[in-house]
C-alpha cells in the first residue's frame, strides 16, 4: 500500500520535476508591461511583436513571453513590488517608470546593466539618467513623455487669439470663446485621484513660479506660489471653465472632448501627437497645436517628463537569456520598431535622422520646443507615498473639502517626515 | 480494553480528519500572522530582511495609533460594516422569504436570480458599477438626469459622502445575496408543523414570522452575521476598484490602507502593524459573535 502511494506521487510529481529543468537555465524570458506593448498606434508593427521578431532571429532558442500587467500604473507598480518582495522571478524584464528608480535602486529590485548591454551606449546620456540611480544603469528606455496644452488652432484664429502664455491668456480665451459656444469644454485636465494629478499640479506650480523644494532643499508645497496654483485650479472648476467632471477624470476621460471637437484646451502628455491627425480616431485632424504649458508673469512654463524603461529582474532564472533579449530590445531595430509604433519620444541616438520613422512621426518636431522645458516629478526616495499624499489632499482641495491653503500645509508636514 | 481501543482509535480518527484543515489554517493563517506580527516590530522598508532591519518594538503600533489615517480608516471600516452587514442580512431576509411567497413556477427562477450576483468576481462586479456610476457616461447619472431627479450626473466617485453610498450598494447587491442563501437555508430549519400550529392558534403572517419562524432561524442568522461582519471589516476588492480609498481618503478602510502601505509605500514594518491591529479588531467582534453564539446553542432560552 505504501510502494502503492509512493509511485502514485512520484507519477504526480514527475511532470513538474522534469518541467523545471533542474539545473538547466531557462531559455523562456517574460516581460511584465501593460496591455499597450501588444498596440500600435502609428503604422509600425505592435512592439511585443518586434521584439519577438528581432530575438527570434538573434537568438532562436529564446521564447518571449508577454505578461500582461494592469493598465493602472499603480496596479503595475504593485504586482511587480509584490514579485520582487517575494524574490519572484514570474517576470525576467518588467517596465520600470520614471519616479519608481529611486525606489527599486535602493531596493536592490532592479540589477545594475552598467556593462551588461553593450547598446545602452546608443542611447542618449540624458535618456540613460531618467532611469539611473546612483550610477546605476537600471533600464533600457523605450518610451519618454511629456506633459503640455494641446488647443484648437482652428478656434484661437477664429477669435483672432494667440497661443495663450500665460494662464490669465487661457482665461480671457476661454471665456471669449464659451460666450459664443457655450457647450465647449474650455479646458479639461485629468483631477481624479490619481498620479496625472500630481504631474498637472507640477504644471500649476511652477507656471504660478512655485517649485518642489526652497532654496533650503526643504519641500515646498505650501508655498504662496503653490497655493495660488492650487488655488487657480480650483477656481477653473468653480467657474465652469474645467466642468465640474474634471475631479473624476483620468488622463483617458480628460481628452475625450477635446479629441471629439467640443473642447479649447487639453492639458496631455504629448502621445497623441502620433494619432490626432488620424481622422479615424480624432475629429480635429490638423486643427490642433501642442505647446508648453502657460506660466503667468514670474512664472516658469514647463513640462514634466515621464517614461518607461525594461529593468531586468535580479530574481530571474535566466539571467543570461534575459540579458540577451534586453541587448535585442536596446538595438537600433527594436527602439526603431517603438518609434514606428508608439511614435516619439524614444532615446535612441539618430533614431529621427531616420527618413521611415520621420515619415511615420509627422509631428515629432511638434514636441521639441516643449522637450526644452522638461521637469522631473518631484524627487523622492519614497515618491510613491510622497505622490499619494499630493494626490490625497490636492483632490480634497479640489472638491471643496480643504482649503487649497490648508490641503497643501497638509501634504507638506506629511512629506517633509518621509525619505 | 475494547472500549479504550476504540476510543484511541475514535481520538486518532478524528486527528487524522481534521489534520489536512489545521495544516491549511497553520500555512494561510497562523504563520502569515506570526509573520506579520515579527515584522511589526521591525523598521523594514523595501526589503523582508528582519536580520538587517532595525528593532523598533512598539515603534510602528505607535506610529499607526498616532495616525489619524488610522482611526479614519478604522472609523470608516466600522461605519461601512454595520451598515452593510444590517442592509445585507435585512435584504437577504426579504429575498429568501420572497422564494417562499412567489409562485412555485417562478421560485428556481428567482433562486438563480439570486445567486448571480454571488458568483460574480468582486472586481468585475466593482468593474461593472463604476461604469454604471460613472459621471461622464455611466447608466445611473442618465436616468437620474432624464426622470429630472438631477440637473447634471452626480459625481458618485468624487463626493464623499456619495462615494461611500455607492460602496454601500454595490456591496450590498452582492452582500445580499450571499445573506439570501444563509436565509434561505435557515428557512428551510423551520419546521412545517409548528408555524402550521401557529397558524391554527389564529397567529398572523407577521406574528407567525416574528414569533415563531425568526427565533428558530437565529443559530443560522448567527452565523451568517459573523461571516459577512467579518467580510464587511474586511472589505478591500470593491472598496479598492471603485474608489481606490477615494476621494481624499475619506473611503479608505484598514485593509486598503494595509495594502497601499505594504504594496505601495513598500513599508512592510507599519503595514505589517495595520495588519496586526486589523486582525485584532476583527479578532474581537468575531470572539463576542461566537461567545453569544455558544450561549445560544448552550442556553437558547437566554435569547
Amino acid at each position: 500500500m505504501k510502494k502503492l502511494t509512493f509511485a502514485i506521487i512520484l507519477v504526480v510529481l514527475s511532470p513538474a520535476l522534469f518541467a523545471t529543468g533542474v539545473g538547466e537555465q531557462s531559455n523562456t524570458v517574460t516581460i511584465g508591461y501593460n496591455r499597450f506593448l501588444e498596440s500600435a498606434f502609428g503604422p509600425g508593427d505592435p512592439p511585443i511583436e518586434v521584439i519577438r521578431a528581432a530575438v527570434a532571429a538573434e537568438y532562436p532558442e529564446i521564447t518571449v513571453e508577454f505578461n500582461v500587467l494592469p493598465d493602472s500604473i499603480g496596479g503595475m507598480r504593485d504586482a511587480i513590488s509584490v514579485w520582487m518582495l517575494a524574490g519572484d522571478g514570474t517576470v525576467d524584464i518588467y517596465g520600470i517608470d520614471t519616479p519608481w528608480v529611486s525606489e527599486f535602486g535602493r531596493a536592490g529590485w532592479a540589477t545594475p546593466l552598467n556593462g551588461e548591454i553593450d547598446g545602452l551606449s546608443e542611447f542618449l546620456t540624458n535618456g540613460l539618467d531618467v532611469f539611473s540611480y546612483e550610477g546605476q544603469r537600471l533600464g533600457v528606455p523605450f518610451w519618454g513623455s511629456i506633459s503640455g496644452l494641446y488647443y484648437r488652432t482652428d478656434l484661437l484664429a477664429e477669435y483672432g487669439f494667440d497661443p495663450p502664455q500665460s494662464y490669465d491668456d487661457l482665461v480671457e480665451i476661454s471665456e471669449t470663446i464659451l460666450s459664443d459656444r457655450p457647450e465647449y469644454t474650455a479646458f479639461a485636465w485629468p483631477g481624479a485621484q490619481d498620479e496625472a494629478l500630481v504631474m498637472v499640479f507640477s504644471d500649476f506650480l511652477y507656471g504660478f513660479g512655485g517649485t518642489y523644494r526652497d532654496a533650503n532643499g526643504e519641500y515646498a508645497f505650501d508655498s504662496p506660489e503653490a497655493i495660488d496654483a492650487l488655488t487657480f485650479m480650483k477656481r477653473l472648476i468653480d467657474s465652469g471653465l474645467s466642468p465640474a467632471e474634471t475631479t473624476a477624470w483620468g488622463a483617458e476621460e480628460a481628452r475625450r472632448r477635446f479629441v471629439e471637437g467640443t473642447g479649447i484646451f487639453l492639458w496631455h502628455n504629448h502621445d497623441l501627437v502620433t494619432w490626432l491627425d488620424d481622422p479615424e480616431r480624432s475629429a480635429i485632424a490638423d486643427r490642433w497645436a501642442f505647446t508648453t504649458s502657460p506660466a503667468q508673469p514670474g512664472g516658469r512654463a514647463v513640462g514634466v517628463t515621464g517614461g518607461f524603461a525594461f529593468a531586468m529582474n535580479p530574481n530571474t532564472d535566466a539571467p543570461e537569456a534575459t540579458r540577451n533579449v534586453l541587448e535585442v530590445i536596446a538595438s537600433r531595430d527594436v527602439q526603431r520598431g517603438f518609434a514606428m509604433a508608439w511614435g516619439p519620444v524614444q532615446y535612441y541616438r539618430g533614431l529621427y535622422e531616420d527618413p521611415e520613422v520621420l515619415a511615420a512621426n509627422p509631428n515629432a518636431d511638434r514636441i521639441e520646443a516643449v522637450l526644452e522645458s522638461a521637469i522631473r516629478r518631484p524627487p523622492s526616495f519614497s515618491y510613491s507615498q510622497l505622490s499619494d499624499i499630493l494626490q490625497v489632499e490636492i483632490h480634497a482641495a479640489l472638491t471643496g473639502r480643504k482649503s487649497p491653503e490648508q490641503a497643501l500645509r497638509d501634504a507638506t508636514t506629511q512629506i517633509r517626515q518621509l525619505d | 480494553m475494547n472500549a479504550a481501543v476504540a476510543r484511541f482509535g475514535a481520538k486518532r480518527r478524528v486527528w487524522i480528519l481534521l489534520a489536512p484543515a489545521l495544516v491549511a489554517l497553520t500555512l494561510f493563517y497562523f504563520v502569515p500572522i506570526a509573520q506579520s506580527a515579527l515584522y511589526s516590530l521591525f523598521d523594514l522598508r523595501f526589503t523582508l530582511n528582519v536580520g538587517d532591519a532595525r528593532f523598533l518594538g512598539a515603534g510602528n503600533y505607535v506610529r499607526a495609533l498616532t495616525s489619524p489615517v488610522l482611526w479614519r480608516a478604522a472609523a470608516f471600516t466600522v461605519t461601512f460594516a454595520v451598515v452593510v452587514v444590517a442592509l445585507d442580512l435585512a435584504a437577504g431576509m426579504v429575498l429568501a422569504l420572497a422564494t417562499y411567497w412567489v409562485d412555485k413556477r417562478f421560485r428556481t427562477i428567482l433562486r438563480v436570480l439570486i445567486i448571480i450576483p454571488w458568483a460574480i468576481p468582486n472586481v468585475i462586479q466593482a468593474s461593472i458599477w463604476r461604469w454604471l456610476f460613472d459621471s461622464d457616461v455611466g447608466l445611473i447619472g442618465d436616468i437620474l438626469v432624464r426622470v429630472g431627479v438631477a440637473a447634471s450626473p452626480p459625481l458618485f466617485l468624487v463626493e464623499s459622502e456619495l462615494a461611500a453610498l455607492t460602496i454601500v450598494i454595490t456591496y450590498v447587491w452582492k452582500g445580499a445575496a450571499i445573506s439570501a442563501i444563509f436565509c434561505m437555508a435557515a428557512l428551510a430549519t423551520v419546521p412545517k408543523e409548528i408555524v402550521e400550529s401557529a397558524w391554527i392558534d389564529g397567529a398572523g403572517p407577521l406574528r407567525r414570522f416574528v414569533s415563531v419562524t425568526l427565533p428558530m432561524m437565529i443559530p443560522v442568522l448567527l452565523v451568517a452575521l459573523i461571516f459577512r461582519s467579518r467580510d464587511a471589516l474586511r472589505v478591500f476588492d470593491v472598496v479598492y476598484s471603485l474608489t481606490g480609498g477615494g476621494p481624499g481618503g475619506s473611503t479608505e478602510t484598514l485593509s486598503t490602507l494595509t495594502y497601499k502601505t505594504y504594496f505601495s509605500f513598500s513599508q512592510y514594518g507599519l503595514g505589517s502593524a495595520y495588519a496586526i491591529l486589523s486582525f485584532l479588531l476583527i479578532f474581537s467582534v468575531a470572539t463576542i459573535y461566537l461567545l453569544r453564539l455558544r450561549r445560544e446553542i448552550h442556553d437558547p432560552e437566554s435569547l
